[in-house]
């Protein structure tokens, strides 16, 4: 393999990070939300397998970010069953109050 | 008995008698007199038993006394005054039996008595200021006594407003006597008065006893009943302020006895040549009263006190004799009731009618003005020449008074004789409309009349007609002072002369049949103004009500003035109201619209960062990396 | 020298980035989660770091794009509805994610970044090595948390469905 140009890793990632910011903060769905979380996650277990160089810790860190994500992921989904049956909406402006009566 | 229930008795029982007849009516009807009688008796005694002035002290308050002096002068004036009042409580019964309302008057009479005596036995300077207000009112009790017409109680009160006037004068007097003496007993006063002080109670002595320019009462006062005029204007009252200078007369200050005795002169031609115009019998003798008293003034003033005194013991006799006699002529002619009962010009031969007052008259009147072998002659003479004496000591302007003296003498004579022959010789010049004869001369009438005329007489007091000392001597402290100086000799045979050429002319003048006479007679108002001045009295009385109405103005005035300040303190309030409205206003809108201003930017403040923690999730976080940016920027560029 | 692969996984990154972003159907936004996942882990592999890449995989592009497809079906009105999403507030997010994009290019910048060497050590067994040696406090509570995280879900879900 001749030599990569690292450099373009970390804007990517960077470019990843934005692009989560914006889904998080701008879309109104729920599941949505959850996608931009996956993508700014995303970006930094690029970050860390970009660093990680002759050791593995980097890798090491990102397996486990990323059973950590997993996890998350499955109980916000939980979560975001039960509050879809008592408010009926996954609609995140709706979502304010802790019980709909 | 001792002294002080003598004292005690004799004043309180004229009081009592006044009191009991008001209250239980008038159906016993001599119980006045009759105390007053008693109380007479006791000052005879008194005078005969009293040997070394009596004083007595009280304590009326703490650290204030008030005492009372009896000595043979204050005495012997009890006497007078009691004997005085006898006269005229018997003379008032028969008078006054026409009037419903005798009770009052014979209360009123005690009254009179009791303060008039009071006044005499006083000492402390203030109870003498006490029993003088009480004459006062006594007065003005008795001469406003027909007080249902208003001119009547108008003149009442006038005299004592006038009174009072004076007044002022003689309390200033006290307290500046007290201040200076430390004391205010007549008996403690042992160095001279200071000048101002003297003035002032010569003032106040003026007032009462009707001096310039206080003359203008005695004539108003001429309204009451005649026999008070007879009590009070002859014997009593007037007599006051004469006492209260006799009593002092040795402290005064020697310039104000020279002013005394110039009043007295003066006040004693003004009475003279006032009475010879008068056409009103009692104002002829009111007139008459206020000369003697400026004689007796003026006595004083060159500091023959005692021979004043003696003036006032003997003028009290003739003039309250001739004052009772005014009155029966005046009952005996209100009978006719078509006719002014006083005015002269309508009497005439009455000495047909009224033998006995025409005889009264003729004694009392020839004491009067002056005439040997009258008691008159004697007091007058010793004023005159006590008067000469002490103008030869003096100096050469000072034989003013002692000639004023003189001239008034024939003055005198001249108006009594014209009285005498107006009303008495010649014929009735009033028609008579009914011969019925209501007041006559019946024994109330005649004893008291005959009484007075016999005090007029000479016998009484010396054997020697000529003499100016008397009995009296002794009892009120008349010195011995030598009767043969040519000034004695002068002044006797001056005025001896003086007195028969004023009768004589009076006599020539008016007698019935002069051609002067119908046309006095027939004259109506004086016209020039010379005789207007004198017949009005020099519009004293006038003088005093302008007097009124300009203090009155005055305050008016300053009533005006008041008012304005007022409002311009309204204004200056209202203006202060408007001041503190402005800044209400001002603290509303601008200190409290700055709390306001600032509460509300608070509140801004808090609403726009209150945002951050918005119910909407995603704007949390949107607040979160808006601060994670800044704070990136803050650390990578600053 | 850029090789041409590094080029493809970077465009489908790209791609997968651009659709979620613009799309507003959810599950759209979904399968191109699931392309950029798939992306990434080429990249890992270029990167060096095999077993993250087959972990990727098998993990992200296997369970969470699972998951996720699950929660769109869960929340739908009605069936066959789409659920379509729009967005709010683009400008301000717009704003904001381009500031931290510029702020973290700019810091990466500066970074000095070693190129990758083909190594040709075992990277599996590696890394399980390190897993049980250095790293075993850490694996142990991945793996508690795991199980609390897998009853809890449960429970939660169980939850939702008993009506």
């Amino acid at each position: 393999m001749s030599e990569l140009y690292p450099t373009y890793y970390l804007y990517l990632s960077a470019f990843l990070f934005g692009a989560g910011i914006f889904i998080v903060i701008s879309k109104r769905n729920v599941i949505f939300v959850l996608v931009g979380i996956e993508l700014i996650l995303n970006s930094a277990n690029l970050l860390l397998a970009t660093f990680s160089k002759a050791d593995l810790n980097g890798q090491t860190f990102a397996i486990f970010s990323i059973v950590l994500t997993v996890c998350e992921v499955a109980i916000a989904l939980a979560i975001l069953l039960n509050v879809y049956k008592t408010h009926r909406s996954s609609n995140l402006d709706e979502l304010n109050e802790l019980s709909n009566e | 008995m001792n002294i002080e229930a003598l004292i005690l008795l004799i004043l309180l029982l004229p009081l009592i008698g006044g009191l009991s007849d008001y209250l239980l009516g008038h159906s016993r009807r001599f119980i006045a007199t009759v105390f007053v009688a008693i109380s007479f008796g006791l000052t005879l005694y008194l005078v005969l038993i009293l040997e070394n002035p009596y004083l007595a002290k009280l304590e009326w308050l703490p650290d204030f006394q008030i005492g009372i002096h009896v000595d043979k002068p204050a005495a012997t004036l009890l006497a007078l005054v009691a004997f005085i009042s006898l006269l005229v409580h018997l003379f008032s019964h028969e008078y006054m039996k026409e009037d419903p309302s005798k009770h009052r008057y014979f209360a009123k009479l005690g009254f009179f008595t009791f303060s008039m005596m009071g006044l005499l036995i006083a000492d402390n300077l203030i109870l003498l200021f006490i029993f003088w207000e009480l004459v006062g009112i006594a007065s003005y009790l008795l001469i406003g006594f027909w007080f249902e017409k208003e001119e009547i109680s108008s003149s009442a009160r006038m005299a004592f407003m006038v009174n009072r006037v004076a007044d002022v004068a003689l309390f200033a007097g006290i307290l500046m006597i007290y201040r200076s003496n430390g004391s205010l007993f007549i008996s403690e006063i042992d160095r001279s008065i200071l000048f101002l002080p003297s003035l002032f109670i010569a003032i106040g002595a003026f007032g009462k006893s009707a001096q310039l320019p206080f003359s203008g009462w005695l004539v108003k006062a001429m309204v009451g009943p005649t026999p008070i005029s007879a009590f009070i204007h002859a014997a009593t009252m007037v007599a006051a302020g004469v006492y209260l200078l006799f009593r002092v007369g040795p402290f005064l200050d020697s310039d104000v006895l020279v002013v005394i005795a110039l009043i007295g002169v003066l006040t004693a031609l003004y009475g003279a040549i006032s009475a010879i115009t008068q056409n009103d019998i009692k104002k002829v003798l009111a007139y008459s009263t206020v000369s003697q008293l400026g004689y007796m003034v003026m006595g004083i003033g060159v500091g023959a006190g005692e021979a004043s005194l003696f003036h006032l013991w003997t003028h009290a006799f003739f003039k309250a004799g001739l004052f009772l006699g005014a009155g029966v002529i005046m009952h005996h002619l209100h009978q006719q009731k078509q006719f002014d009962a006083q005015d002269m010009r309508f009497m005439g031969g009455l000495r047909k009618k009224l033998p006995w007052t025409f005889v009264v008259f003729l004694v009392c009147g020839f004491a009067l003005a002056g005439i040997p072998f009258s008691s008159g002659f004697m007091s007058k003479e010793g004023i005159l020449v006590a008067a000469w004496a002490w103008a030869d000591g003096f100096g050469t302007w000072a034989y003013l008074i002692p000639d004023v003296a003189l001239i008034t003498v024939l003055i005198t004579a001249f108006y009594i004789g014209r009285l005498i022959v107006l009303v008495f010789l010649g014929e009735n010049r009033s028609q008579e409309i009914s011969k019925v004869i209501v007041f006559g001369e019946n024994g109330f009438i005649k004893i008291p009349l005959a009484l007075l005329a016999l005090g007029s007489v000479w016998l009484v007091y010396n054997i020697n007609p000529l003499a100016h000392h008397s009995l009296l001597d002794p009892f009120i402290g008349l010195s011995a002072v030598s009767s043969d100086s040519f000034i004695s000799i002068a002044a006797t045979g001056i005025s001896i002369l003086l007195s028969s050429t004023g009768l004589l002319l009076a006599f020539f003048f008016f007698k019935p049949g002069s051609s002067f006479s119908s046309r006095y007679l027939s004259s109506g108002e004086p016209v020039s103004i010379g005789g207007k001045l004198i017949i009005n009295g020099l519009y004293l009385t006038s003088i005093y009500r302008g007097f009124g109405t300009a203090i009155f103005s005055a305050s008016k005035a300053i009533t005006w003035i008041e008012k304005q300040i007022d409002g311009f303190l309204h204004f200056i309030a209202v203006g202060g109201v408007v001041l503190s409205k402005v800044i209400a206003i001002f603290d509303r809108l601008i200190i409290d619209g700055l709390v306001n201003l600032s509460a509300w930017l608070a509140g801004l403040f808090g609403n726009v960062t209150r945002g951050v923690h918005s119910s909407q999730s995603q704007w949390q976080i949107i607040w979160l990396l808006i601060s994670f940016v800044l704070i990136l920027i803050w650390i990578l560029f600053f | 020298m850029i090789q041409f692969i590094q080029i493809v996984f970077f465009l489908l990154t790209l791609i997968g980035v651009g659709v979620i972003v613009s799309t507003k159907n959810v599950i759209h936004s979904v399968y191109a989660l699931a392309l950029v996942l798939v992306s990434l882990a080429g990249i890992y592999v270029l990167l060096n770091a095999e077993l993250l890449a087959i972990v990727q995989i098998l993990l992200y592009a296997g369970g969470v794009v699972i998951l996720l497809v699950f929660g769109v079906m869960m929340t739908r009105r009605g069936s066959g509805e789409t659920l379509i999403s729009e967005s709010k507030n683009s400008i301000l997010a717009l704003i904001i994610s381009l500031a931290i994009f510029l702020l973290l290019v700019y810091l990466f910048s500066n970074a000095e970044v070693e190129a990758v060497n083909i190594s040709s050590i075992d990277q599996v067994k590696e890394i399980g090595v390190s897993f049980l040696t250095d790293h075993i406090v850490a694996f142990e509570l991945i793996a508690f948390v795991l199980l609390v995280a897998l009853v809890g879900a449960a429970y939660l879900a169980k939850m939702s469905s008993n009506e």
